[in-house]
């Protein structure tokens, strides 16, 4: 298994759990950990299958995450109590459920809607944070470029100090690109992460309470 | 090995293995191989719960253009590996209590001898 597929699934049964038992902080937290493992067996010289091996199955992996939860109940226990008990109840509400569903829509509808566009707002803030990142790390590295390149002409034309300025600079600046280039890959990753574990959580929400009613 | 005993050492350990110097899960794991073999899902929630419980810190490094995250030792931290260290005299004591030579019999010659021999296998 790749480390990629492995992440997958582990992240698929994740948020295949309620935010009520894991939260997404939580279940991020547990999912770099396991990457992290991962990259540092393969730092060792492990290959990645084998790396992936050692951490162990996903199932196992995420019995082993609920099970560490802080007053997590018996993972077994849970669904069997709730296919048993309320679901008689859950029926013979349902209708009265659905009714007051449509008539309070007009409430809950535009308030989803709007915590539907200030979630999508907060996407595009993070958006252009990680596009500005880039292009702070592509104005370092272009600047430090175009200096150390001009630093030949400057040489020849301006004599041996303004060379030397140029180069200097132009070094500094390509250093500092190559620090925001680390900056910018794990910044990316994050946003890119948690964009997929908040969206997955909510359209798991909403599965969920469509079977329910 | 008792799972609560088992818990509760396996803790002491992962304190023992930031004790002197910052480390990061792996490293954590491998440090401590030789002595106790622990697995990455065991030692996630270890870290966890000294976390949640003040005995260790954790912060995040960039290594390699990706991220590791180093755990740091807290005061309280090694408050509980001198505790547990204290414990371990208690402990020890029991031990010397529980596996004591058995006590000579009376004046029977053949107990007497077999007594001698659980001595000598000790």
């Amino acid at each position: 298994m790749t480390k990629t597929v492995f992440m997958r699934n582990l992240s698929d049964r994740l948020v295949s759990v309620t935010p009520e038992r894991i939260s997404p902080s939580d279940a991020m937290r547990s999912l770099d950990y396991y990457e992290e493992m991962i990259d540092d067996r393969v730092e060792d010289g492990m290959s990645e299958e084998e790396a992936v091996a050692a951490v162990g199955h996903p199932d196992d992996v995420f019995r082993d995450i609920l099970a560490a939860l802080p007053s997590s109940p018996q993972p077994r226990t849970e669904p069997a109590h709730s296919s048993e008990a309320p679901s008689p109840e859950k029926k013979k509400s349902s209708p009265w459920r659905t009714a007051l569903l449509i008539v309070t829509s007009p409430v809950w509808g535009t308030l989803l809607v709007a915590a539907a566009l200030v979630l999508f707002s907060l996407y595009i803030v993070l958006f252009a944070l990680v596009v500005s990142f880039w292009g702070v790390f592509a104005s370092l590295a272009i600047s430090g470029a175009v200096l150390i390149a001009s630093s030949v002409p400057l040489f020849i034309g301006e004599g041996m100090p303004a060379a030397m300025a140029s180069l200097g600079m132009g070094l500094a600046a390509l250093g500092l690109a190559i620090l925001f280039f680390f900056l910018c890959t794990a910044f990316t990753r994050f946003s890119a992460r948690l964009t997929d574990v908040t969206f997955r959580g909510a359209v798991s929400l909403f599965r969920r309470k469509e079977r329910r009613s | 090995m008792d799972v609560q005993m088992k818990r509760g050492l396996l803790e002491v350990c992962v304190l023992a293995a930031i004790r002197d110097s910052d480390s990061y899960g792996y490293r954590i794991i491998k440090d401590m191989k030789p002595y106790v073999d622990i697995s990455e899902s065991t030692l996630y929630p270890i870290l966890r719960r000294l976390e949640a419980a003040g005995y260790l810190t954790v912060r995040t490094e960039t290594h390699n253009g990706r991220v590791r995250k180093y755990y740091h030792i807290l005061p309280l931290g090694v408050e509980r590996i001198r505790q547990f260290r204290e414990e371990w005299r208690e402990l020890t004591a029991v031990y010397r209590f529980i596996t004591r030579p058995p006590e000579p019999p009376g004046a029977d010659p053949d107990e007497a001898a077999s007594a001698g021999k659980g001595e000598r296998n000790s």
